[in-house]
């Protein structure tokens, strides 16, 4: 029960978070509501390309980038990918700033948020 | 520099164990530990410090939690170290060893219960959702905006987090928030509970933190933090 001093050699990394966000999350006010890429759940298929929103703490989803729409949420013990339905953490994960140009969504992105991969 | 906050907080007096012969030690000990009693609050007050309390359970109302492994670390290295209760003390075994930080008790493979009937389940980025809230234990110095981040390690927020389920459920100094399955609760704790980290928190000299955010779906948390 020591993991307060054997944080750094026993835990894994925490998970930085989304690269490129729209905003603070208007619904928790503390995730970063970042752009995700869908990468499809099957190898075989071409990716399909399409993006959506998500908020790093509530898991709030927008399939586009205007935070204000109309936004569901991730199931809490079943989640999946919105665009493809696959798990959600293997068929989806957050767009670099090429992604986020090919979505044509960069207008909507909030620089002051990028996280530091990006920045 | 704040994660030696949150080490001296977790282990206030572990360095200064006495060496000599166990009745000095233990005199040494009690004098300690009433020093560190009566001057925590005013360290805590005048320094913003997050160091425990020894009873820190009483002050939080009532949870019936017999141990508190961040107080006691040396006591509890792993569940299976002690070989007194290996033998005979199937009580102690199923009451205590068995809670996951102290606190949790498993029903389900990796599926866990708080006292206060929050449920700890598998999901999120980090696989499951204690790993996600491990993340609201330490600073993330480089995150884009707040980064909320518990006094006390895992245990520590565990507990706050059942204090603040608590009172929410008590209408007690919260609001309550329900969008589709979602209900998000914002509790204020009256107390420092964490401090604000992250580039936002940085900024601002790391304030304290005494509300927390918690969201829920059903009794499932899927984020917890301190604002
Ligand atoms: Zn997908
Ligand atoms: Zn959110």
């Amino acid at each position: 029960m020591n993991q307060d001093h054997d944080q750094n050699s026993a835990q894994p990394p925490l998970n930085p978070g989304p690269i490129r966000s729209v905003a603070i999350c208007p619904i928790c006010d503390g995730g970063l509501c970042g752009v995700r890429i869908c990468t499809g759940d099957d190898p075989t298929e071409p990716l399909p390309d399409r993006g959506f929103v998500m908020c790093d703490e509530c898991e709030a989803v927008w399939m586009g980038p205007d935070v204000q729409s109309e936004h569901h949420y991730v199931d809490a013990q079943h989640t999946e990918c919105p665009v493809c339905h696959g798990g959600l953490w293997a068929a989806s994960r957050w767009a670099d700033r090429d992604d986020v140009q090919r979505l044509g969504w960069s207008d909507a992105i909030d620089a002051g948020l990028d996280g530091e991969s990006d920045v | 520099m704040n994660r030696s906050r949150n080490r001296s907080g977790s282990q206030p007096f572990g360095k200064h164990m006495p060496l000599g012969t166990k009745g000095i030690g233990s005199i040494a000990v009690v004098l300690l530990v009433g020093l560190y009693a009566f001057a925590r609050p005013h360290l805590n007050d005048r320094f913003g410090w997050q160091l425990p309390g020894l009873n820190q359970h009483a002050e939080q109302d009532a949870f019936a939690v017999p141990t508190r492994p961040t107080q006691s670390p040396e006591q509890t290295p792993n569940r299976s170290a002690s070989g007194a209760s290996d033998a005979t003390d199937q009580d102690a075994r199923n009451s205590n060893a068995d809670l996951r930080y102290g606190l949790l008790r498993e029903v389900r493979p990796n599926e866990f219960v708080s006292p206060e009937g929050l449920r700890y389940v598998p999901g999120s980025a980090e696989g499951h959702r204690l790993e996600h809230l491990r993340r609201h234990t330490e600073d993330m110095p480089s995150r884009p905006g707040k980064h909320g981040v518990f006094d006390g390690g895992m245990e520590g927020a565990l507990v706050t987090i059942d204090d603040a389920y608590g009172r929410a459920k008590k209408k007690q100094r919260s609001t309550k928030q329900t969008d589709r399955d979602r209900t998000i609760y914002t509790v204020d704790m009256e107390r420092r509970v964490g401090y604000v980290g992250g580039r936002e928190g940085k900024r601002q000299n790391h304030p304290i933190a005494r509300r927390v955010k918690l969201v829920l779906e059903d009794t499932i948390v899927i984020t917890a933090y301190p604002l």
